[in-house]
């Protein structure tokens, strides 16, 4: 261990706070070295624009000599790379086969040999076994200074190695930026199979699936509170397409909406308030109440098709679908619905609006030559931009926690499958693999 | 209000021969096939009411991104109105569907707006709003399920359920 101190001992975190129905227990975190300088956020290596940070990852070592060992230790060497490459902030560099000869230790780390090939920073742990317990232990290192940023250790079940090594990613993101890495999100989708769709939840990387519904019906639009603790989704399990919530710790199930249809909810950023499209007087029109089902406010009041409201993130705003211009357009009004306005000017058809956890962009799928594109566009209608290109027929997008990329569901040669494209490198990467004759839609992000 | 006069629900015309007092029937000569309508059985009946029905409620279809009713929408919609004055124990469920063109939150609405648009022809054709009931498929339930114009045009629907008869 680095300087014997555990400088903190009070990183005990609950995995059972963050949903996790298979792994009821805890992962221990802990401080090997405080932060240096006594800062919390080590920002000293400074990415320029879309400018990745390189950083070197090695394979973590154990002293065991095993098959087990080989394969552990590689794996935390895959898993770590794909969360890097994955958090839009590193570019990870694999230096496993040159790095066995040394330590995890400053001292013998070859700092200059690493920063003469580029390297801005490097990733150096190991990992012990204890009975069905794994430690891993990490420290991450500014390479030009030669300096340690931080030591980290993990402690937990064998089975929970993703969620460490997700931990230890996310630990380097906000060490480098201040800000939530999304290696411990989680996705939910709509899995469709013959007709028959339900909702699904896994990991941002697309392990970990589990099933959320098994209704044997139509599940569709499922919609995750921030804090991913419940879903909403329209359901018709009982014949009629109505708005239901899940509590995902017990799966405990309330009906927030029936009678006539309901659809295409969005939580509020707090997580207290949906807003939804709601059948009156045979019209489609947004809606808002809160998770009792209760305070059911009208916002629209026009006679043709008002759908797929989404939240501004301080929750003052609604951007929504309409087709009150002669096509489905993108439309904004206040939470009160007052100064509805016209949002998008160009293309014919668009629809699937995704307020950014910023604020300052909406992405929203527009048809373009007979498919569907994902673009973007400035809350006061500017800036339009068209992020993807001849994908398939690109639909609903949904934000990343931190706002740096976009998941989306692109169908093509008969298959849907999910996406994501982050938007400072315009990296485009697959989530998951559907099964055969399966088609994933509907991506919703957690944050 | 033309109502067809092979109403299914209607008794048909009571035979001529058994309740008749008149004393000189006996001598007439056997009725003719026709006269033997009044043994229409249950069956016949039945078979007629369904073959009556499936010619009737055939599905409406739409044009793209559209719900308002072409002239041959309303003559179907008239149709299916004749029928439930003449049967007036049914009640139908009117489905709205559309093509995958579209996308599925979108349709979904627009599914609704097809139904109701149907429904809407109807009440105002003079059938109690109670009788029917509405319900949006989206793009979920596809008639047809190629990516076809043929399919698409196919899969642009309101379609009829009969859920009580």
């Amino acid at each position: 261990m680095k300087d014997g101190t555990w400088a903190d001992r009070g990183g005990r975190h609950g995995v059972g706070s963050r949903l996790t129905p298979l792994l009821a227990a805890c992962i221990l975190v802990s401080w090997i070295a405080a932060p240096v300088a006594a800062v919390d956020v080590y920002l000293d290596i400074k990415s320029s624009g879309s400018r990745r940070i390189d950083v070197a990852v090695p394979r973590f070592s154990t002293g065991e000599e095993s098959i087990r060992a080989l394969e552990t230790g590689e794996q935390i060497r895959s898993i770590l790379m794909y969360d890097l490459l994955n958090s839009s902030v590193f570019n990870p560099i694999d230096i496993s086969p040159f790095f066995a000869s040394e330590g995890v230790e400053a001292s013998s780390i070859n700092f200059k040999q690493w920063y003469l090939i580029g390297m801005q920073a490097l990733v150096a742990g190991t990992f012990t076994f204890h009975g069905d317990e794994i430690i891993l232990k990490a420290w991450i290192y500014d390479v030009p200074m030669g300096q340690e940023i931080i030591g980290k250790s993990y402690q937990g079940q064998i089975a929970q190695l993703r969620e460490m090594v997700h931990r230890l990613s996310d630990e380097m993101v906000f060490r480098f930026t201040g800000e939530q890495g999304v290696a411990r999100t989680r996705i939910a989708f709509v899995k469709a199979v013959a007709g028959i769709k339900e909702i699904m939840l896994m990991d941002y990387d697309g392990h970990n699936m589990i099933p959320i519904t098994s209704d044997g019906t139509l599940s569709l639009f499922p919609a995750l509170t921030g804090d991913g603790t419940r879903l909403a989704y329209t359901s018709y399990r009982h014949g009629n397409p109505d708005l239901l919530l899940i509590e995902l710790r017990d799966k405990t199930v309330s009906t927030l909406a029936s009678g006539g249809m309901n659809i295409t909810p969005a939580f509020d950023a707090a997580g207290t308030h949906l807003a939804f499209s709601r059948e009156i007087d045979g019209n489609p029109e947004i809606c808002t109440m809160d998770l009792m089902g209760s305070n059911l406010q009208r916002l629209t009041f026009y006679p043709g098709i008002d759908s797929s409201p989404d939240w501004s993130p301080n929750g003052r705003q609604l951007v929504f679908t309409s087709d009150r211009s002669g096509s489905p357009q993108l439309w904004t009004m206040d939470v009160e619905g007052g100064n509805q306005r016209r949002l998008t000017f160009i293309g014919e058809y668009n629809d699937g609006a995704a307020w950014s956890p910023r604020g300052d962009r909406i992405a929203f799928h527009s048809r373009q030559n007979g498919a569907f594109e994902i673009c973007l566009i400035n809350p006061d209608g500017s800036h339009f931009t068209q992020v993807t290109n001849d994908l398939g027929s690109c639909e609903t997008p949904a934000w990343s926690p931190d706002g740096r990329q976009l998941i989306f569901s692109v169908r093509k040669g008969g298959t849907t499958t999910l996406m994501r494209l982050q938007l400072q490198t315009g990296r485009l990467s697959d989530i998951g693999t559907p099964g055969r004759n399966e088609d994933w839609t509907a991506p919703c992000w957690s944050r | 209000m033309a109502i067809l006069p092979t109403g299914c629900k209607r008794q048909p015309e009571p035979g001529p021969v058994e309740d008749t007092p008149a004393p000189y029937v006996a001598p007439t000569p056997t009725p003719k096939p026709e006269a033997v309508e009044p043994a229409i059985t249950e069956e016949e009946l039945r078979r007629r009411y369904e073959e009556e029905k499936e010619r009737t409620l055939q599905d409406v279809n739409f044009d793209f991104d559209r719900w308002n009713l072409s002239i041959r929408a309303r003559a179907l919609l008239s149709a299916v109105g004749d029928w439930l004055l003449s049967n007036a124990d049914v009640k139908l469920l009117i489905e709205g569907h559309c093509d995958e063109r579209g996308s599925s939150e979108y349709n979904l609405a627009l599914g609704q707006k097809r139904a109701n648009a149907a429904k809407e022809y109807l009440v105002d054709f003079g059938i109690a709003g109670d009788r029917l009931s509405t319900i949006s498929y989206g793009e979920e339930r596809p008639l047809d399920p190629r990516s076809t114009e043929d399919a698409w045009s196919l899969n642009r629907r309101a379609h009829f359920v009969v859920i009580e008869e």
